[in-house]
């Protein structure tokens, strides 16, 4: 019963994140749109039929030192947040000891890592193989290094890691301390979940970690992060159009784009859903359960649409302070969690 | 890093243009960064020239003139009004108060339009979706309002030699119905830049930005807005006639000098602008709108100077005995205003350099001049308006 509840899971659990996540850019624009007094695009357009367009449009190959490895990269990501969603399922608890915060945390961190090596290996015409009409006649730009916009967008996430993405891992780290365990789903029990068997009537018997004062320091730190690991406004600072444009992802086009999308739009529900399963206690599991999930999973996405209608880019000038900031509250929300 | 280690180092670029989302038109800029601080720019121009001025030589003077408004499609007025102005001026043509009052009102109007397309690019380039969005939904009205008067939104070819044109002269209705529409946008734009001025992200993000001092302004010369956020207090409209003569408005000087400023000083003249309409409809003369007992013929080089949306603009030309254009100069604002960006964006963030570069407004298709590039002799030239004279002085 339990290895034909893994194999279940491991199939369906992927089928269903991916079958929501085209719906959530949708919505999101949808959002956007309605606070601009706009009417907005069809919700499945963006997250659906724009992939089905980009996979039939002729192939192109990036201009890139490693075009396989530029186009797998998206793909590698896209299988990332389907193993991050299946660590979280109850029925993966006893492989390889896997369904920890630890290994999520380092999953996520993989994540953004593959942003720096996309900016690294893309070369776009937009900068540098532009040509300048001195050099089109030959001159040589002596002691001038030339630097691509995607390399400067490998820079800035790197920057991003290293600082912005503090309050996200404060964000999964509270629940475990209020817990006092690491497994997901020992967080999710701790809740009030039951293994063996969850309906959705079940639902009104959980004490959820968000109606705790940790529980709400940890989820502001964790939203916060959220929109950071995105690259949502406003901390799109590594695809911002004032400068790098689309950053290291200007050179996918066709079904790599289409692969891109799938990415994102992957990590916008499974980031999500890794929030419904610590601070509410309703991790992905088969059956009428899942619904409940899938539909708190849709409070991250709606919410950053929100403030990303009405924020500005941000650059590290304000992003430094503002990451320190909801890392401090996180921090609290972990003293809390302690006291 | 000290600053002897950085003479050793080699020097980052990053360039942006010729085509790039931030840049409506084409230009390039060639940014030379320490990490991500600029530390010197290099912003060129001239790639899209038309030549507009050397095609109106020996043009009858009333078609040249409405080639001026085709220099810019967002400013066209001025440069028709700045044009006729001038051959009036030089051929000493009397015309009526009434039509006076209209190319204010259409000047004005422009303005209005001008500056919120420039709030809508700012906010666009910073990211903020929402009040980019709102600047165009504001600007509606506006371009309406410029419908209602000419019959058309863009290229209104509201003057011309001795009045204006009389589809575009403003009856009871039109008035009436300009002011209702007036009050409102009057309202909105208010609140709407308390809002601005208000937000924290946003005011954050242009506050310390693309600072250009009042000696740098001069020294560079900014024009119009850019001078004027920068603490230099001229404007031409407190010396043009048509405006001192008539109206009551305030000229907006900050002195700041920053991104911050700029934008602001836009939003604040686009109050004032509303304040001029209103009292050019409230005062309009009743009267006929042109004078057309004018004799044209050999005229001098005449000049004229006036405020366009981006600043100052010039126009001089002079007349063949048939009243043919014998040349034209036509010099705009962005130019100069381009070449004080330069200075303005070293120290800034990269993604905060673009925000101040098009923070001056710039428009290629008013900057653009002639580039000869003579393939037999291998070598490459810009004409200067001296050039320009010298051509226009071959037989035609």
């Amino acid at each position: 019963m339990e290895a034909k509840e893994f194999v279940l899971t491991t199939i369906f659990i992927p089928v269903v994140a991916f079958i929501v996540s085209t719906w959530i850019p949708g919505i999101m624009r949808k959002i956007q749109a309605r606070i601009q007094l706009r009417i907005g695009p069809p919700i499945l357009t963006p997250g659906f039929w724009a992939v089905l367009k980009f996979i039939y449009k002729e192939r192109i190959e990036p201009v890139s030192p490693f075009p396989r490895l530029y186009h797998s990269l998206p793909l590698i990501g896209l299988f990332l947040m389907f193993f991050i969603i299946l660590l979280t399922t109850p029925a993966w608890v006893d492989v390889l000891g896997l369904t920890t915060l630890v290994a999520v945390a380092g999953l996520m961190k993989v994540e953004e890592m593959l942003y720096i090596f996309m900016g690294n290996l893309s070369r776009s015409i937009m900068s540098v193989r532009m040509p300048y009409p001195d050099q089109v006649k030959g001159a040589i730009l002596k002691g001038n290094a030339r630097r691509f916009f995607e390399q400067v967008s490998a820079i800035r996430t790197f920057k991003l890691i290293s600082i912005g993405s503090f309050p996200l891992y404060i964000g999964l780290f509270v629940p475990a301390v209020v817990t006092g365990t690491i497994s997901i789903v020992g967080v999710a029990v701790y809740q009030g979940f039951n293994t063996t068997s969850f309906a959705i009537s079940d639902i009104f018997s959980l004490k959820p970690l968000l109606w705790s004062i940790p529980g709400v320091l940890g989820a502001i730190s964790y939203f916060i992060g959220y929109l950071v690991i995105l690259n949502e406004y406003p901390f799109s600072i590594m695809h911002t159009k004032a400068d790098v444009i689309e950053g290291p992802t200007l050179e996918y086009a066709a079904w790599a784009r289409a692969s891109y999308y799938l990415m994102r739009e992957a990590t916008m529900f499974v980031m999500s859903s890794v929030f419904v399963t610590l601070y509410f206690g309703i991790p992905p599991v088969l059956g009428w359960a899942l619904i409940p999930h899938v539909l708190l999973a849709m409070i991250l996405p709606v919410a950053a649409a929100v403030v990303s209608a009405f924020t500005p880019v941000l650059t590290f000038k304000q992003i430094y302070p503002l990451s320190l900031g909801f890392t401090a509250l996180g921090i609290v929300g972990i003293i809390f969690a302690i006291l | 890093m000290a600053d002897v280690d950085r003479k050793d180092r080699a020097e980052v670029e990053v360039p942006l243009g010729m085509v790039h989302s931030a840049l409506l038109e084409p230009f390039r800029i060639r940014l030379f960064v320490d990490d991500e601080v600029v530390v010197d720019a290099e912003i060129t121009y001239d790639t899209a020239h038309r030549g507009i001025e050397r095609m109106m030589e020996g043009m009858p003077v009333q078609k040249g003139l409405i080639l001026t408004e085709r220099i810019c499609g967002i400013c066209s007025h001025i440069h028709i009004w700045n044009g006729t102005r001038m051959v009036e001026r030089g051929l000493g043509i009397e015309v009526p108060q009434r039509a006076h009052h209209i190319r204010v009102i259409g000047n004005e109007m422009e303005r209005l339009h001008s500056h919120l397309l420039y709030l809508g690019h700012a906010f666009e380039i910073l990211g903020h979706e929402t009040f980019s969005m709102r600047c165009f939904m504001f600007r509606e009205p506006v371009q309406n309002m410029l419908f209602f008067l000419s019959g058309n939104r863009v290229h209104y070819t509201i003057p011309v030699i001795g009045g204006i044109r009389p589809r575009c002269d403003i009856d009871k209705d039109k008035k009436q119905t300009l002011l209702a529409m007036l009050k409102s946008l009057d309202e909105e734009l208010k609140a709407f830049g308390n809002r601005v001025i208000n937000d924290t992200l946003i005011v954050s993000r242009i506050k310390d930005i693309g600072y250009l001092s009042k000696e740098d302004a001069i020294k560079y010369g900014a024009l119009g807005p850019n001078m004027r956020a920068s603490g230099v207090n001229f404007d031409w409209r407190i010396k043009v006639p048509e405006y001192k003569d008539n109206f009551d408005f305030e000229v907006i000087v900050r002195e700041g000098g920053t991104v911050l400023d700029r934008v602001a000083c836009r939003l604040f003249e686009c109050l004032e602008s509303i304040k001029i309409i209103k009292q050019a409809l409230e005062t309009l003369p009743d009267e006929e709108p042109i004078n057309v007992g004018y004799e044209l013929g050999r005229m001098g080089y005449s000049t004229s100077y006036n405020e366009a949306a981006r600043g100052e603009i010039y126009d001089s030309c002079s007349l063949d005995d048939l009243g043919r254009i014998q040349s034209y100069i036509n010099r705009t604002p962005s130019m100069s205003s381009l070449s004080a960006m330069e200075v303005s964006c070293i120290g800034d963030h990269l993604t905060d350099a673009t925000i101040t570069i098009v923070s001056c407004d710039p428009c290629l298709t008013c900057t653009n001049r002639v580039t000869v590039v003579d393939e037999n002799k291998d070598k490459e030239y810009i004409l200067e308006p001296e050039d320009i004279r010298r051509l226009a002085r071959r037989k035609i």
